[in-house]
């Protein structure tokens, strides 16, 4: 009889449990534009976060635990929020929801609460390059004279690219490494993504054919964490939420090299994420960004970060000349969706060609610091633009 | 053999129901749960495999597990089970009681010492012991474990298990785990054996599924008492995280 009862209430349980699974992602909504972030302490302690210990019982999603929710929910009660969204980030230890933006005197009682590590806004974020009007050939010269120089296609070498959703059945993909996840949700449409695929196609692409793009990096492991997507207008996009999953996710990798071929204005979230890759000794290339001064954008100027300023064959009066910016090609013929290929421009595609470039001279010496692999580019790039780089 | 029959009369633990009782009043006890982190997990299974080997003659089970860390060192928690008797009750009701400590190691690694006391209610004979556990998560879903019980299922065995787990979510949702174990047996008239299960499941919100298949050096015979019972090689277990 009690067991009948027990049985029938876990059935009941679990059905309720089904029943109000969200059906639509949140992460889809639109308008968190003006959303704000609350960031508060993961509330769980170390045994139930990491499942350790007797009591657990079956593994279970780490963002799932109704604990979370349950710590968000009564702060949004308490100032009569609406919650968004919301997910923890392991690496920082932190919960963080986005709620739709209340009156200044509720944020101001927000930011005083003890409960709070912080509030900030949700960015968004953009993807810099275009396709190319110009007539750029399929093998840019410095790059065949680097490969030429440092005969080593980035073996043992892990690099994370934080992009748009790849083309993964490209024929020239085929026989890379390449590793991909998704942190934009249903944003987007994966199989039309051209942004991602270009910047990892002039990684880690081996040809298919005499014509096909030859990666600068072949045999480096690739992981494509998709933190961005392409909107109805062909632009690239992302935002705190999806690129916080993304950042969070290369933490746990401690990739050698991240390629950000993005722009956007200052974030506390992602600076902190992405000073862990940093103390973990990972080498940070992101897009130049012509709006922002180096200090108000992300990822900021600090040691290990290294911004790709896209030039054409000879390096213009009006480039920038700053310690933390390199220069390599703004043009490139790289892959495209559907098996295709295009000619790609814009400092986001000189990003991943400096990321390639640095993967060989890590392989080419291992023991090269990440100091050593940046002053190594800057000299050889030197050389070959006849540029002087501030130091 | 893994456990042949030996008669012990059933234990009048009046110990264990105080320290349960005591630690169910400190669970549910509103103050407390402001002090720390409890998550309670509700659990159906098909089968009850415990170190390799089927405790519940093959029967079903639901289970209830409590848990309470106050502080990052420190924890403690009560497990209950139940399941129908088919045939001849043995373990078929149990109830643990378990405290311990934890450390974590760098950013990756928690350490956790235990010691959990184990009780029968119901069976006709003694299988209550207490076991020592010393194990070691990785954030990525490594985890290893060395258990050791003075008197394993009250059968005048020394008892040291170890076993290795990896679990690896190939989605948000979606996941599989290995696990392979071998157990010691200090008595000679038992054979010490090695076990392995490989598992798939699927976690949603509040709940997680999983289909597990197991195999067992004994070949999945496990002599117990009287009768012999073949454990199940598959199982399907279900999972509710209620707090």
């Amino acid at each position: 009889m009690l067991l009948r009862a027990i049985t029938t209430g876990l059935g009941v349980l679990l059905l309720t449990a089904c029943s109000v699974q969200p059906t639509v992602d949140r992460r889809s909504a639109e308008g968190m534009a003006d959303a704000v972030v609350i960031v508060i302490e993961d509330p769980r302690a170390s045994l139930r976060r990491i499942g350790a210990g007797p009591g657990y019982g079956l593994p279970s999603a780490y963002a799932d635990d109704p604990l979370l929710k349950r710590r968000s929910a009564a702060i949004a009660r308490d100032y009569d929020l609406s919650i968004i969204d919301e997910w923890p980030l392991r690496n920082l230890g932190v919960h963080c929801f986005a709620i739709e933006r209340p009156s200044a005197a509720v944020l101001a009682a927000i930011d005083r609460d003890e409960r709070i590590k912080w509030l900030q806004p949700f960015n968004e974020f953009a993807l810099q390059s275009n396709q190319s009007t110009t007539s750029a050939t399929s093998e840019n010269c410095a790059l065949c004279q680097f490969k030429a120089q440092f005969d080593s296609p980035g073996r043992n070498i892990t690099i994370a690219v934080i992009d748009t959703a790849v083309d993964t059945d490209h024929p020239d993909l085929r026989r890379s490494s390449l590793v991909t996840r998704n942190f934009a949700g249903p944003r987007g449409n994966p199989d039309e993504e051209d942004h991602g695929t270009a910047v990892v196609g002039l990684i880690n692409a081996i040809p298919s054919t005499e014509h096909g793009v030859d990666g600068l990096a072949p045999a480096a492991r690739v992981h494509l964490l998709r933190g961005c997507w392409q909107d109805n207008n062909a632009q690239g996009r992302c935002n705190t939420l999806t690129l916080a999953l993304a950042l969070d996710a290369a933490v746990d990798l401690a990739p050698d090299i991240l390629n950000l071929s993005l722009t956007g204005r200052q974030d506390r979230l992602l600076d902190e994420l992405l000073g862990k890759l940093l103390a973990n000794g990972t080498l940070v290339f992101a897009a130049h960004d012509e709006q922002r001064k180096a200090e108000e954008r992300f990822p900021a100027r600090q040691l290990g970060v290294v911004y790709a300023y896209g030039v054409e064959e000879t390096v213009a009066a009006s480039a920038p000349s700053d310690p933390n910016v390199l220069y390599a090609p703004r043009h490139a013929l790289s892959l495209a969706t559907m098996g295709g290929y295009d000619l790609v421009s814009g400092h986001s595609i000189a990003t991943p060609q400096l990321a390639a470039m640095a993967a060989r001279l890590m392989e080419h010496d291992a023991s090269r610091s990440r100091a050593d692999t940046i002053q190594t580019l800057k000299d050889w790039l030197k050389d070959y633009y006849g540029a002087l780089f501030a130091e | 053999m893994i456990f042949a029959n030996i008669d012990h009369p059933e234990p009048a633990n009046a110990r264990l129901r105080a320290l349960t009782a005591a630690l169910t009043a400190i669970l549910i006890n509103p103050a407390s749960a402001s002090a720390g982190d409890i998550g309670v997990v509700l659990q159906s299974a098909s089968d009850t495999i415990y170190h390799g080997t089927p405790e519940t003659r093959g029967d079903p089970s639901f289970a209830a597990s409590v848990t309470w860390q106050p502080h990052k060192r420190f924890f403690a928690g009560t497990s209950g089970r139940l399941s129908p008797v088919s045939s001849e009750r043995q373990r078929h009701s149990s109830i643990d009681v378990f405290v311990g400590t934890a450390w974590s190691i760098g950013d990756d690694w928690l350490s956790t010492l235990s010691v959990q006391r184990r009780e029968f209610p119901g069976a006709p004979k003694a299988w209550q012991y207490t076991e020592y556990k010393v194990e070691l998560t990785r954030f990525d879903g490594w985890r290893a474990s060395l258990d050791f019980a003075l008197d394993y299922y009250a059968h005048n065995t020394r008892a040291a298990i170890v076993e290795l787990e990896k679990t690896t979510f190939w989605s948000d949702h979606w996941y599989w785990q290995v696990q392979a174990g071998a157990a010691e047996l200090s008595a000679t008239r038992l054979d010490d054996y090695h076990y392995a299960r490989i598992s798939s499941g699927y976690t949603a919100g509040r709940v997680t599924a999983e289909l597990s298949y197991g195999w067992n050096s004994e070949d999945g015979t496990i002599i117990f008492g009287p009768g012999q019972l073949r454990s199940q090689d598959t199982v399907l277990s279900i999972a509710y995280r209620l707090f």
